[in-house]
């Protein structure tokens, strides 16, 4: 029983956590905490993911853990980008011994760490980043850690995938809020030439056009001038 | 406004000037609505695909749309410089 009481917390509290409520980086800030608090044999806890079109560990709780991954990162691999690409776990007993990845294994000597313990972080059967558990005792990773930790995984990745859909859907908002202000002071602006010119709409945004080429001002900026200029007295031109 | 554009590169141009930008074919269509295109995403994408000819007022509005990213990113690189 001992081991599934902080386990328990963590779920509990990332069952609570409300995506809006953070932003991204929080977010992950949150989960890599909970990480260490689910399983305390781990030192410290830091999540691979993609940035910039690059594997990178974006959120860490302990500015060793990205030291260490930086050498994995290097040369395309070790156990955090495995977990991650090819979804398994993997488990270092012990950083001295021979075995695979052994820049990784030389990295995490030099910082103290003698166990690793590498989740992907899979929803669906899509892998959206890794979880890595660092520890400074040799086999410092039981089975149950490693039962426990995959446990987390599952339900940390959920939260993960809903806080990047719940980003990426505000951020898509944001763009079009900003889009159709723009087009509004346009679609003005044709109004006011439409009305000042006696021409049709296509003209009228000809004539925006070529006064925005031939000042070398944005058409929204030059549109914004028109609307601007038809609220004063003085009439309004191109 | 519906004759197909002259210029049988049109769909290089828009791809080039894409990828200058890094642009998606979604960062241009919602920059190009934002300035007055009424052309659908999947239009969009089937003009950069060359799956669809588009007229010259819309290659024009598209490539408005790229054109003053371009600008955007020439002023920015300016101000590093």
């Amino acid at each position: 029983m001992f081991g599934e009481m902080p386990l328990a917390a963590s779920l509990a509290a990332l069952s609570r956590f409300f995506v809006s409520d953070s932003t991204m980086q929080e977010t992950l800030d949150r989960v890599a905490d909970l990480c260490r608090q689910a399983v305390p044999a781990a030192a410290f806890v830091g999540i691979t993911m993609m940035v910039e079109h690059q594997p990178r560990t974006a959120v860490f709780t302990d500015p060793a853990s990205p030291e260490i991954d930086q050498s994995q990162y290097e040369i395309d691999e070790g156990p955090c980008l495995d977990a991650f690409r090819a979804g398994v776990i993997n488990r270092i007993f012990d950083t001295l011994d021979d075995g695979p990845w052994p820049a990784f294994r030389a990295a995490a000597v030099d910082h103290g760490i003698r166990s690793t313990l590498s989740l992907p972080l899979s929803i669906e059967r899509r892998n959206v980043g890794a979880l890595n558990l660092y520890s400074p005792v040799p086999y410092g990773f039981s089975t149950r850690d490693e039962e426990n930790a995959a446990q987390f995984a599952g339900h940390a990745a959920v939260v993960l995938a809903n806080a990047n859909a719940y980003w990426d859907a505000r951020q898509l908002s944001e763009r079009l809020d900003q889009a159709m202000q723009a087009r509004a002071v346009i679609e003005q602006a044709k109004g006011v030439l439409m009305g000042a010119q006696h021409c049709t709409a296509d003209e009228a945004f000809d004539l925006l056009v070529k006064a925005s080429q031939r000042e070398n001002i944005k058409l929204r900026d030059i549109a914004a001038r028109i609307v601007a200029n038809n609220s004063h007295p003085d009439s309004p031109s191109a | 406004m519906t004759t197909p554009h002259p210029d049988a590169d049109y769909t290089r141009l828009l791809r080039e000037a894409l990828r200058l930008v890094a642009w998606t074919a979604f960062d241009l269509w919602i920059a190009a609505f934002a300035i007055g295109s009424n052309l659908t995403m999947t239009e969009v994408s089937n003009i950069i695909e060359a799956h669809q000819t588009p007229t010259q007022a819309q290659y024009e509005l598209l490539a408005l749309a790229v054109g003053e990213q371009l600008d955007n990113n020439d002023g920015e690189a300016q101000a590093k410089a």
